[in-house]
Formats: structure tokens, C-alpha cells, sequence
């Protein structure tokens, strides 16, 4: 296996799955420069993100960068011979789009799963009908 | 490749096919040396002034954050100055899980409060989940309003720019701005004047969060925002200038000489915020 963990704004914990997953693989992260140049985001929570991102890094191999999210993790890749990329998903359209464009290109994307807080997988409207449902195992799991 | 130096930083730059890659350093000999550097280099890429945070980023911190939490006083929650966890931040962006929260504050909380926290928890998990299942959906209307709302889409510059000449709004936009946190109550008030006093379409009151909260994130900011315009609930939320003295222990009322929009009993701003009577405040 040649496993290239993709951190991004969701997952950016030295414990997160994916990194567990592959203790010696590098590591990438990337601020997209197109979403930035398009969406209004604070100087603070940029830096808020990269000092949780620089704990994720310790003795790994590593790239940092601003640029094209999708262009830069293909890049450096293919620049190693990497022909997966494992990462923890979390609901975003720009995380899927990302994903998409790395599959368009030939690599394996993995997703890992961060531990939820219940088991309940049905329909959600209100959050009163789904609390009854869970409080039980809320309380104790 | 380019080689450049900025703030006394080695910096690598080449260029991609559409725009111009930088790799960023990581390594920096204090927090002054990473804000100077970080903002040189994300210069154009972020919205607001660089001021360093007075949340520390990072697994470390937020592991001390943590450990100082047990929930005490949580089951006064609502009241701006109680002890809230200030963890939010560490949630959405995945340096803390919300099972090992839990099992935290399992450990460590007690009766009441314990629950309390475990149920705002359970909150953080129910807006992931709508997300999962409604998808971007959710940065729409879910449902329709509740009332014959009619928002304009831009946020009005006297918000944006803590001049409304009430001190309650314009202290909740600048402590926004200044540390990217809010507590939830304010949160909630703030939302309600933009959305029914200001008549203002709540999707431009995320947009103005997911700027400046550091925990903002789709799934809380955009839910929330809907819950109080009324397209994810049955009746939009407000409040009156009563619950705001209560609730802030009198951080604005007693020193204001603003004329207040707030000041109303429940069924008078019912009616002068939503037109009719809905029977929302009986």
C-alpha cells in the first residue's frame, strides 16, 4: 500500500482516523486557494487551522501549501508514487468535489470515519422525535 | 521554482496550471513569528485584519480545554456568563471527537448538568446528521417560513459595522469579529434581530458567521439560522428585551438609553414582527 493522508478543515487531529490508520504515511494539506479567493473567511480561523494542522505533522513526511486542493494532492502523489489518498470524511461539497476530481484522476480514495456520539441511522426532522430516540444511549452508551 | 523570503522565511513557490503554489514553512520559534508569517503569506486569501487568535489552535490546547471542563454549573447554560466548554471549535474541526467529549463528560459531570451537556452534544450530532441526509439542501429553505417573511438578501452595513446604535447588537457583532466566538444565547438574539426585526435573509446571517466564528461550519450555522427564521421549526424564534436583561445579568439594559425594539410584551412583538397572531407567545 502506498497511502499519500489528506488533512483538511474537518479532520485535524494527530489521532484522527486516517492518520491512525497509516502511521507511516506522509501527510498533505492544502488551502484552496479558489475557495478562499471566493468565500469571506476570517484571518482567525485560517491560523486556527494551521496550528491544529502543524500538531498533525510530527514526524511525517509532509506538504503544506496554498493552492489547488485537487491539483496539489495529485501532484504530490504521482511525485511519490502514491496511489492512494486516505482521509476522514465529513459532509462537505467541497470535500466532494475534491474527492471526485482525485478519482477522475486514477487514485484510490479511502474514507475513514470519525466515532459518532449514537448508532441512530434513520430520518431526522425534528430534533425532540430524534432526542427520544437517543437519550437513552446519549446517557449511556 | 522560486525561491523567496518573507519575514525571514524560505519560501517555494512554482506555478500550477491555473494558479500560483506556495508551500508554507511549519516550523516557526514562537506564535508572533506564525501569525506574521501566516498572514504574509495568505495575504488577499482571508477577509479580515490579521489579529491572532485568543483560541489556541491545535490538539494540545484543546486537550487542556478539555480537561479544565466538567460541566459544572452547565445547567445554567443560557445565561451569557456561565460556564460553557468552549469547545466547539475543536468539534468542527475534528481535533476533538464528539465521542471522546462524551465519554469525558460522562466521566467527569454530574446529575443534571452532565445531561445537559450530553444533550447539546446530541444537538451537534442531529444538525451532521440533517446534513448527511438534506446535503447542500440545507444551505436552502428546508421548509417554508411559518409566516409571510419577506428578507432582503444582503445584510444591512450598520450590522456589519456594529453601528446599529443598540449597545446589545453592536457588542455581539464586535465581540464576533474580535474573538470569533459567541455563546449560543447570543448567538440566537442576534440571529432573530437580523431575520425578523431587520427582515434580513438568514442565509446572509451565515454567510457573516462562517467569516467569523471559528467553530463555523454548514451544519450548526445553517441549521441554526433556519431554526430561528422558522424554515426548520414551527414557529420562528424571538426574544424580548426581558429575556435579554435576564439572560446577559443586565450586561446592557440598565445603562441603555437606545430606543429599544425589544421592549415589547411577547404577543405585541408577535404581532408586529410576523403581521397576525399566530398564537406563538400564549
Amino acid at each position: 500500500m502506498s497511502a499519500l493522508v489528506w488533512l483538511h478543515g474537518g479532520s485535524l487531529s494527530p489521532t484522527d482516523p486516517a492518520l491512525l490508520a497509516n502511521p507511516n504515511a506522509p501527510v498533505i494539506f492544502v488551502f484552496d486557494k479558489p475557495f478562499l479567493e471566493q468565500t469571506h473567511i476570517g484571518f482567525g480561523r485560517l491560523q486556527f487551522i494551521f496550528e491544529s494542522v502543524i500538531e498533525c505533522l510530527e514526524g511525517r513526511e509532509h506538504r503544506v501549501c496554498v493552492g489547488v486542493q485537487s491539483e496539489e494532492m495529485i501532484q504530490f502523489a504521482r511525485s511519490r508514487n502514491l496511489s492512494e489518498i486516505h482521509l476522514t470524511f465529513v459532509d462537505s461539497p467541497e470535500l466532494e468535489r475534491t474527492i471526485q476530481a482525485l478519482e477522475q484522476d486514477g487514485l484510490k480514495v479511502v474514507l475513514h470515519h470519525l466515532e459518532r456520539l449514537t448508532s441512530y441511522s434513520g430520518q431526522v426532522k425534528r430534533f425532540s422525535a430524534f432526542w427520544k430516540r437517543v437519550e437513552r444511549e446519549v446517557w449511556k452508551p | 521554482m522560486i525561491q523567496e523570503t518573507v519575514n525571514g522565511h524560505q519560501v517555494q513557490s512554482s506555478n500550477s496550471s491555473q494558479n500560483e503554489v506556495m508551500e508554507l514553512n511549519t516550523q516557526f520559534s514562537s506564535r508572533e513569528d506564525m501569525t506574521a508569517y501566516l498572514a504574509a503569506q495568505l495575504e488577499g486569501l482571508y477577509s479580515t485584519e490579521a489579529i491572532p487568535n485568543t483560541m489556541l489552535g491545535g490538539r494540545r490546547a484543546a486537550l487542556e480545554q478539555l480537561e479544565k471542563f466538567k460541566a459544572q454549573g452547565y445547567g445554567k447554560r443560557n445565561f451569557v456568563q456561565s460556564n460553557t466548554s468552549r469547545l466547539s471549535a475543536y468539534l468542527r474541526h475534528g481535533v476533538l471527537s464528539i465521542a471522546e467529549v462524551a465519554a469525558h463528560v460522562r466521566e467527569h459531570g454530574h446529575g443534571r448538568e452532565k445531561l445537559e451537556f450530553l444533550k447539546q452534544l446530541a444537538w451537534h450530532e442531529f444538525f451532521l446528521l440533517v446534513l448527511e441526509q438534506e446535503g447542500i439542501g440545507v444551505l436552502e429553505n428546508l421548509e417554508a417560513p411559518k409566516y409571510a417573511a419577506k428578507w432582503q438578501s444582503k445584510m444591512p452595513n450598520d450590522i456589519l459595522e456594529a453601528k446599529t446604535g443598540l449597545p446589545c447588537v453592536d457588542t455581539w457583532v464586535e465581540k464576533l469579529i474580535d474573538t470569533g466566538y459567541l455563546h449560543n444565547h447570543e448567538r440566537l438574539w442576534f440571529a432573530a434581530y437580523v431575520t425578523h426585526w431587520r427582515k434580513t435573509h438568514w442565509k446572509a446571517g451565515f454567510d457573516f458567521f462562517r467569516e467569523h466564528l471559528l467553530d463555523g461550519d454548514i451544519a450548526s450555522n445553517a441549521l441554526s439560522w433556519q431554526w430561528v427564521a422558522s424554515t426548520f421549526s414551527s414557529k420562528p424564534y424571538f426574544m424580548n428585551q426581558q429575556n435579554i436583561q435576564t439572560f446577559s445579568s443586565d450586561a446592557y439594559c440598565s445603562s441603555c438609553h437606545a430606543v429599544c425594539p425589544f421592549r415589547k410584551s411577547y404577543p405585541e412583538l408577535e404581532h408586529s414582527l410576523f403581521g397576525q397572531d399566530h398564537g406563538w407567545s400564549s
